[in-house]
Formats: structure tokens, C-alpha cells, sequence
């Protein structure tokens, strides 16, 4: 369960970026939609405690995250949050099933998550072996692993086809719905608005 | 998974981790073998010393006559008159003297005409004291290498080189082994001063000793009090044939010279470590602004600030702790081989496998080397924008 209520941020010498408030449930899906520029990506990083310094209340799992100082936020985010970026992010040097069980607090997952994910006979590659859906698919199953509360996912079809990109987001809906996780989108594509019912336009 | 990261990420770029650890090893391995031999170097010359306060002997080079007198390195300068060596060692500053003949030697050993208070300090293993002319008693690495026991027989050879003139029909006889020393007596072919004239006078190459006075290589004198060695050296040389050589003196003389060879060594080996440190801060600091993602990443993730930090520490300290082993094997090896050629050449054994505590601050010294290499880069994930790092990619 996700709550976000009164988010603000504001870069050094910019306007603050007014969020509006926000919640999303164990196993459903929100949909944040808006124009390159409108702060999308920000507001995942709050969301994702990858920021910290916005004003605001933020609830993940009924933990109040403004309260956690910065190591409680780190661990919280390795156990309870797991983020899709835009472009798949991967440490180069360690092989798929590493970079998957990197953070990992167990491996037992990871079997079921890579049949599910259609990865399992890429465990023994390094990233850069990888074609672009492949890697998507590896950095959903490393925002899984973990069983998170929460799924974000920020641009995750802004470089697929349609075909690709129908698949990635069903195979988001299905982990997020299979791990109750409460999964957030953030996008510009408006393909994705067929996938998803609930949605929120940040303007 | 946090050692397999590291070790991965160590070897992701083999060529600058291999270039600084081959730095590392170096400097270790040149720093670890100056401290051993240096220091089992002066803790043989100084076991040889003890109980000598002065030479006695030929004029001629000091240092050759206490190479000669003591280590047995050197060719002896002369031969001294043994009545004039009476004159002086009945002098009350004398506490003992110790008359020396050498100049043979058997397969490289030398052979010492001496009296029994020359071994007073060693032990016998097997047999007894030499009491009758042509009976010798064997130094520990001696019996060992020859495979000779009491009882067995041999010949001596004229000179230092065991390509001289021998000399036939003089069997000497062992009558005695010695234990271990640690000092020179381990090489040594041990035989009263009697039997070194007895062969030298009947010399089957017409090289007689037809002196009428007889004769003897030096002596090895200990004062009663520290007076003698401001007196007495300063009188045998003025008044005499002979010279008085301090050892002490001309050891460290000795010490003094290899010393400036040994200390620019050791600086060399200094300037390479710390380029080694060079490399690993250089390796480190590039590495970190390439993987700048992956720490990233690695905090999206939940890796805390001072987990990553100790990552990127345990990097540089790794690769201080390997090379610092592999450069003390290395030092090791270097030894051995040194060793094989002072054995061969002085029968001088150097002990391979202590550890020195000199080693022990080179291995603080190179973790040290590696924590101010790794300090900087890993401080700067303090710094990471996690947000900003993996919005801009």
C-alpha cells in the first residue's frame, strides 16, 4: 500500500513541482501520465526514497517514510521497494543471476521468478549479452526479488515496440498482482492507458 | 555476495589491477629481502664478534685481516712472529687471546690451527677435542655437507680455493663433530696450531716455512676493561710488525658502506610502492566514475552509504593484502636463491623463513598505502546523487 499526500519538490532556483496526492493498493496498478518535463520521474524518486528532501507525507506499508533517517530509508528501500528504471541499470562485472540476487535478502525467489520472467537461460550472462527486452525482463525480476510492497516502474515501454511493449506491462501487472505488490507506472506513452484503468495526469 | 562483488569488481580490469598489484609486489618483495639479509647479516657478524675485542696480525688492510681472522672470507694478510705476539699478550689489560693459523682448507672449508678455548662455547655432537697432531674436529655444516663422521680422514688443501696444491700424505683425522653454532665454527675445520706447522714444514712443493722463529696468522685478543682498545692498538701498530684491527669498528665501517647501497634500494622500493599506491587510487578513481551508475544503482537497491564505502575500501585493502603476501613470497624465493649462492660461495646460510617485525610494520605500511589509496574514491559516495545519477543516464 502506497499514500502520498501534499508532495512538493522544488530543485535549487526552480518553481516547486505541486504532486497530487496519491494512493494505490496491494496488487493494483496506477498509471502517473504527463508531459516530458511535468517532474514524472521526480516524483517516482520520492516514491522510491531515492529523494528525501521534498515536503509532504509518503506511507509505504503504513511506515511513514519522512521519519526514517537515512540508513533506515536505505535498508527500507532494499527490502520493501523495488524500481523498474528507464534504461536497465546493471553492475557489468557480475552476471545476471548476480546482479538479480545482488540485494537480494534470499535467493529462494529466484527460480520461480525467472521461469516467470521467461530469464532462466540467462542467469549465466553478463548484462552487456543482453538484447533490450531481455534486460527489462532482469530488472523486473531484480525489483521482485525481494517480494516488495511497492513496484515502481518509470518509462518502462519507451523504447519497445507495441508488441514488447503490451508484454512488459502484462508482465508487470502479473508479478505486481502475484506478489501483492501496489504497482506505479510512470509514462508518457498513452498506449499504456488501454493496460491500465487507474490513472493520474500530472500536469 | 558483497566478497564476490568485490573480487569482481577487482578483476573487471585486469590490466590495471595486475599493474597495481605487480607495483605492489615489487616494493614489498624489494623491502622484505633488504630487511632479512640485512638483518640476519648483522646478526651473524655480530654472533662471530662476540668475545673479540681486537685483532692481531699481519700489517695489511684491517678489514681483510678481521674478514680473514673472524669470517674466513678473505686471504689471511701475513704471518706474525709469535714471540713478538708474546711480547704484547702477556699485558695485564689482556684478559685471553686466542692464537689463530689458517691457510689451508678442505673442499672450501678452512682449516684453523687454534687452541681448545676457540670452541670453549660449542658443543660436541660426536667425539671429542683434537689432543694429538693431524686430529681435527669438524663444524656442524662441515660433517654435514661432506657426510663425514669421527673417524673419517682427509686432506687439506693449500690455500683458500679447493683447486690448490694438496697436501699429500698429511691425513688429517676426525676425532670430533660439533653441534650447530650459528656462528662461523659451524664452517670450520678445527686442528691445533702444531699440526698447521707440522704440514707447512715438511711442504712437498719446496714452498718450505723455513722461518727459525715460528710463526702464527693473528690472534684474536678480549680486554679486561675497555682501556685496553684505546691503549693497546694504538702501541701494536706504532711499535711493532703487527696491526691491531678493531672488528667492531670495521664491521660497522663495513655495515656503513653496504649500508649507502642498501638505503638507496630501499628508497627506490619506497618510490615504487607509492607508485602502486598511485595505481590503485588512479585504478580506483577511474573505475568508481565508470561504475558511478552502479553505486547508484547498488543505493536504489538498498545499499547504504558506508556499505559502499567499505566495498570500495575492502578493494584497495585486498589488493594491498595480496600484494603484500605475494611480494613477502617472492622476498621468500629471492632469499633461497641468495641463499644458494652464499652457501656455495661463503658457506653462509641465511634463515628463509622468519618473519621480522621490520614485516610487520611493511604490512601496515601497505595496508596504510592502501586505505589513503582507496579513502578519497570511496569518500565520494558520500556525495552520489542517487536520483540525479540514474535520471541522467
Amino acid at each position: 500500500m502506497i499514500l502520498a499526500k501534499g508532495i512538493t519538490y522544488s530543485y535549487r532556483g526552480r518553481s516547486a513541482l505541486h504532486y497530487p496526492d496519491l494512493s494505490c493498493n496491494p496488487g493494483d496498478a496506477l498509471l502517473l501520465t504527463g508531459k516530458s518535463g511535468c517532474g514524472k520521474t521526480t516524483l517516482l524518486h520520492i516514491l522510491g526514497g531515492l529523494l528525501s528532501d521534498y515536503k509532504g507525507e509518503l506511507r509505504i506499508d503504513n511506515v511513514l517514510l519522512n521519519n526514517l533517517t537515512t540508513t533506515q530509508l536505505d535498508t527500507f528501500r532494499g527490502q520493501r521497494v523495488g524500481i523498474v528504471f528507464q534504461r536497465a541499470h546493471f553492475i557489468r562485472s557480475i552476471t545476471v543471476k548476480d546482479n538479480i540476487l545482488v540485494a537480494a535478502k534470499h535467493n529462494k525467489n529466484l527460480q520461480q521468478l525467472a521461469e516467470n520472467l521467461q530469464i532462466s537461460h540467462l542467469l549465466n550472462n553478463y548484462p552487456s549479452r543482453l538484447s533490450q527486452g531481455e534486460q527489462q525482463r532482469v530488472a523486473i525480476a531484480r525489483a521482485l526479488i525481494n517480494k516488495p510492497a511497492v513496484l515502481l516502474a518509470d518509462e518502462p515501454t519507451s523504447s519497445l515496440d507495441d508488441e514488447n511493449a503490451a508484454a512488459v506491462i502484462t508482465l508487470l501487472k502479473e508479478q505486481a498482482a502475484l506478489y501483492q505488490s501496489a504497482l506505479v507506472i510512470v509514462t508518457h506513452d498513452d498506449r499504456l492507458k488501454k493496460e491500465i484503468s487507474k490513472s493520474i495526469s500530472l500536469l | 555476495m558483497t566478497l564476490k562483488l568485490i573480487i569482481r569488481n577487482i578483476l573487471y580490469k585486469p590490466l590495471s589491477t595486475v599493474l597495481s598489484w605487480i607495483l605492489l609486489l615489487f616494493g614489498v618483495a624489494i623491502i622484505s629481502l633488504l630487511l632479512v639479509v640485512q638483518q640476519q647479516l648483522e646478526q651473524k657478524f655480530s654472533n662471530d664478534l662476540q668475545d673479540v675485542d681486537l685483532i692481531i696480525g699481519a700489517k695489511g688492510s684491517p678489514l681483510q685481516l678481521v674478514l680473514s681472522a673472524i669470517y674466513h672470507v678473505d686471504a689471511p694478510t701475513g704471518n706474525i712472529s709469535e714471540n713478538e705476539v708474546n711480547r704484547i699478550i702477556h699485558n695485564p689489560l689482556i684478559q685471553q687471546s686466542i692464537p689463530l693459523a689458517y691457510g689451508d682448507n678442505f673442499r672450501g672449508y678452512c682449516i684453523l690451527g687454534t687452541d681448545s678455548s676457540y670452541i670453549k662455547k660449542a658443543q660436541f655432537a660426536r667425539g671429542k677435542l683434537f689432543h694429538q697432531s693431524m686430529e681435527a674436529v669438524l663444524g656442524s655444516n662441515v660433517a654435514a655437507t661432506n657426510n663425514m663422521d669421527v673417524g673419517s680422514t682427509f686432506i687439506g688443501t693449500h690455500g683458500q680455493g679447493i683447486h690448490g696444491h694438496q697436501h699429500k700424505g698429511h691425513y688429517y683425522k676426525v676425532v670430533g663433530i660439533l653441534r650447530p653454532t650459528g656462528t662461523v665454527i659451524d664452517n670450520l675445520v678445527i686442528t691445533n696450531i702444531a699440526t698447521i706447522r707440522e704440514i707447512h714444514e715438511h711442504h712437498d712443493d719446496g714452498d718450505v716455512d723455513d722461518h727459525n722463529e715460528k710463526q702464527i696468522t693473528a690472534v684474536l685478543v678480549k680486554f679486561r676493561s675497555p682501556m685496553g682498545l684505546m691503549i693497546l692498538p694504538r702501541m701494536i701498530n706504532e711499535t711493532t710488525n703487527m696491526q691491531a684491527a678493531s672488528p667492531v669498528l670495521e664491521i660497522n665501517r663495513l655495515v656503513g658502506l653496504m649500508g649507502i647501497g642498501v638505503i638507496t634500494l630501499q628508497y627506490i622500493a619506497i618510490a615504487i610502492m607509492i607508485m602502486a599506491g598511485l595505481s590503485v587510487f588512479i585504478s580506483l578513481f577511474n573505475r568508481l566514475h565508470e561504475r558511478k551508475y552502479e553505486m547508484a544503482l547498488l543505493r536504489s537497491l538498498g545499499y547504504s552509504r558506508f556499505r559502499l564505502f567499505s566495498i570500495i575500501m575492502a578493494e584497495g585493502l585486498l589488493l594491498s593484502v595480496v600484494g603484500f603476501i605475494s611480494g613477502i613470497v617472492v622476498s621468500r624465493i629471492g632469499l633461497l636463491l641468495l641463499n644458494n649462492y652464499a652457501s656455495a660461495e661463503y658457506h653462509f646460510n641465511l634463515q628463509a623463513f622468519s618473519f621480522l617485525n621490520g614485516e610487520i610494520v611493511l604490512l601496515v605500511v601497505t595496508l596504510g598505502i592502501g586505505i589513503i589509496a582507496s579513502v578519497f574514491p570511496a569518500l565520494s559516495v558520500f556525495k552520489l546523487n542517487i536520483s540525479k545519477t540514474l535520471a541522467d543516464e
